[in-house]
């Protein structure tokens, strides 16, 4: 099972003067249960990409299945849901439930079953769901973001596709939704995460693919993605590199500060650094 | 010194009574680029907002340029003096145009029609964003719409602008950009008011405040509030290098007066140790 990209291109405004290549010829597959971090510039595509995985948007030549079936089925809509960037803005329920439970109830779920699937999506969120009798613009930004994807886990997806998610949060509700993502992704949904910033999910992600201009430049695990591409690379990948040029002799293929402080703290006794204090 | 911003014991309240800003005293020097920092609901964002007259203290004073905000005959000098910009520039739209946009705060300021042009012309160059003026807000970029809204406050030729986690929605790039906007009118004079909770944006600001339930707990040089331990928990992003950076503050084996705030510093201090 999973969700296959077959040699699929796609361009905006298709046969006008302002026709532009958005992707060209990409190929890829997701599997499910998998974690996987789609990365590129602003314009490289990633956007257009995933628009494909739930047949938001359908392949102008190539083909896209959706574990097994064809993306232009509307079947796709509830299998791999796609929650956009800001989610926030799109609430529009009087209550948090009224938001919650319409994406299952235009699936034709009903009466308890309803209930039940609306509790369980906020509960996996870590929402109360004593929230759901609440208006939802009376909550925070970080909990109406919360409550967005509620809304699309409420589906009971196989896959899910996030768009930026945590563009714009601060650093406390950031950590608050990294954790929901890796809680979700161990009950064995697929993750899928669009990010100019995909340094800052490595430690959750199985697999990284880099876009640039609209073809796939990169496909492969953190570490290989470390070792072979130039850029964009994490900061403490960077500063490692920078490290070894000087004459350190320090992993260059790491991006957290703690494996990072371990390296570095080793080479300087090594060389017999004094420390203050 | 000249105060150009002065906060004496500045309390506030909501309606239903929630103390959201706690006897803050504070003060902003002409020129000066202070940085506000602290969690989500710590007030950093409503001490802003007191600055222009936005919003009015409960108990205490605040006084512009001389101006106490309270005294409503002030408030339009004071907003002229004191621009915002806020997080998210959308909200800050009006304009069918770019230049209408731009146009609507010195028009309002009943200026003579050639003068309002070349504010709106000046203003939307500095931003770099002059060819755009003909476009309508809904067709640019986040990283452009930011600069537009600080192109609209430039046009009121402002001596103190107040950014509200103006970055915060921007993708690195553009982030970048404004950055360098902000860097810029600093370094030609304009004071400013900076509310973020990205440490690396602190790199540049002459003094760092930060706020914990209304109060302001640290206020003085950025380098020298970070390296206390006790401001890891007040709501700042430790990006890993900065993070990698004080573990070796704190083990001792880079002075932690000279506490590196960016990768640059951090690897020109490493070599030193060699």
């Amino acid at each position: 099972m999973s969700i296959d990209v077959r040699n699929v291109s796609f361009c905006y405004n298709k046969g006008t003067s302002l026709e532009r290549r958005a992707l060209d010829n990409v190929s890829l597959s997701v599997e499910k249960g998998e974690f996987v971090l789609i990365g590129g510039e602003v314009g490289s595509g990633k956007s257009t990409l995933i628009r494909h995985f739930n047949g938001l948007l359908k392949p102008q030549s190539g083909l896209v299945t959706v574990s097994g079936i064809n993306s232009t089925n509307k079947a796709v809509r509830s299998k791999a849901v796609l929650l956009m960037q800001y989610p926030q803005k799109q609430l529009f329920g009087k209550t948090v439930f009224d938001d919650v439970s319409f994406g299952p109830s235009n699936f034709g779920l009903k009466g308890e079953a309803l209930n039940k699937r609306v509790i369980d999506a906020l509960n996996l969120v870590g929402l109360d769901h004593s929230v759901s009798a609440l208006s939802p613009f009376s909550l925070s930004g970080g909990q109406m973001r919360q409550v967005a994807l509620a809304g699309v886990l409420a589906m009971n997806p196989e896959y899910l596709i996030l768009d930026e998610p945590t563009s714009g949060l601060d650093p406390e509700n950031r950590s608050l939704l990294l954790s929901t993502l890796k809680k979700l992704h161990s009950t064995g949904i697929s993750v899928i995460v669009v990010s100019h910033q995909v340094c800052e999910l490595f430690p959750l992600a199985e697999k990284v693919v880099l876009l640039k201009h609209g073809s796939i430049a990169f496909t492969g695990t953190p570490a290989e993605y470390l070792r072979s591409v130039s850029s964009p690379l994490p900061e403490v990948t960077l500063l490692m590199k920078e490290l070894n040029k000087a004459g350190f002799n320090v992993r260059d293929d790491i991006f957290s500060a703690d494996a990072a402080f371990h390296e570095i703290s080793n080479a300087l006794v090594k060389k017999g650094v004094k420390r203050y204090g | 010194m000249i105060y150009m911003i002065h906060i004496n014991n500045l309390s506030y309240r909501y309606p239903d009574g929630t103390l959201v800003l706690d006897s803050v005293s504070m003060d902003v020097h002409k020129g000066e680029f202070v940085a506000i920092a602290g969690k989500n609901g710590s007030g950093k964002s409503t001490l802003l907002r007191h600055m222009n007259g936005l919003m009015l203290p409960s108990e205490g004073s605040v006084v512009v340029k001389g101006m106490d905000t309270i005294d409503s005959s002030f408030i339009l000098n004071i907003r002229q003096i004191a621009g915002m910009v806020f997080q998210d520039p959308q909200s800050q739209f009006i304009g069918m145009t770019l230049e209408e946009d731009v146009a609507f705060g010195p028009e309002n300021l009943g200026l003579p029609q050639e003068d309002i042009r070349k504010r709106v012309d000046m203003s939307l160059q500095d931003v770099g964003m002059q060819e755009y003026k003909h476009q309508t807000p809904g067709s640019l970029s986040g990283g452009q719409k930011q600069k537009v809204a600080l192109a609209s406050i430039l046009a009121m030729k402002p001596e103190i602008i107040l950014f509200d986690e103006v970055t915060s929605m921007l993708d690195p790039y553009s982030r970048g950009e404004i950055l360098g906007l902000i860097t810029q009118l600093h370094e030609n004079g304009t004071t400013i008011v900076y509310v973020t909770h990205r440490l690396e944006e602190l790199v540049h600001a002459d003094r760092l405040i930060v706020m914990e339930n209304g109060r302001i707990t640290h206020n003085g040089y950025p380098r020298v509030i970070l390296s206390q331990g006790n401001v890891v928990d007040s709501g700042f992003e430790f990006p890993p290098v900065i993070e990698l950076a004080k573990r070796l503050c704190d083990s001792g084996f880079i002075d932690p007066a000279c506490f590196p705030l960016s990768r640059e510093k951090l690897m020109e201090a490493l070599c030193q140790l060699m």
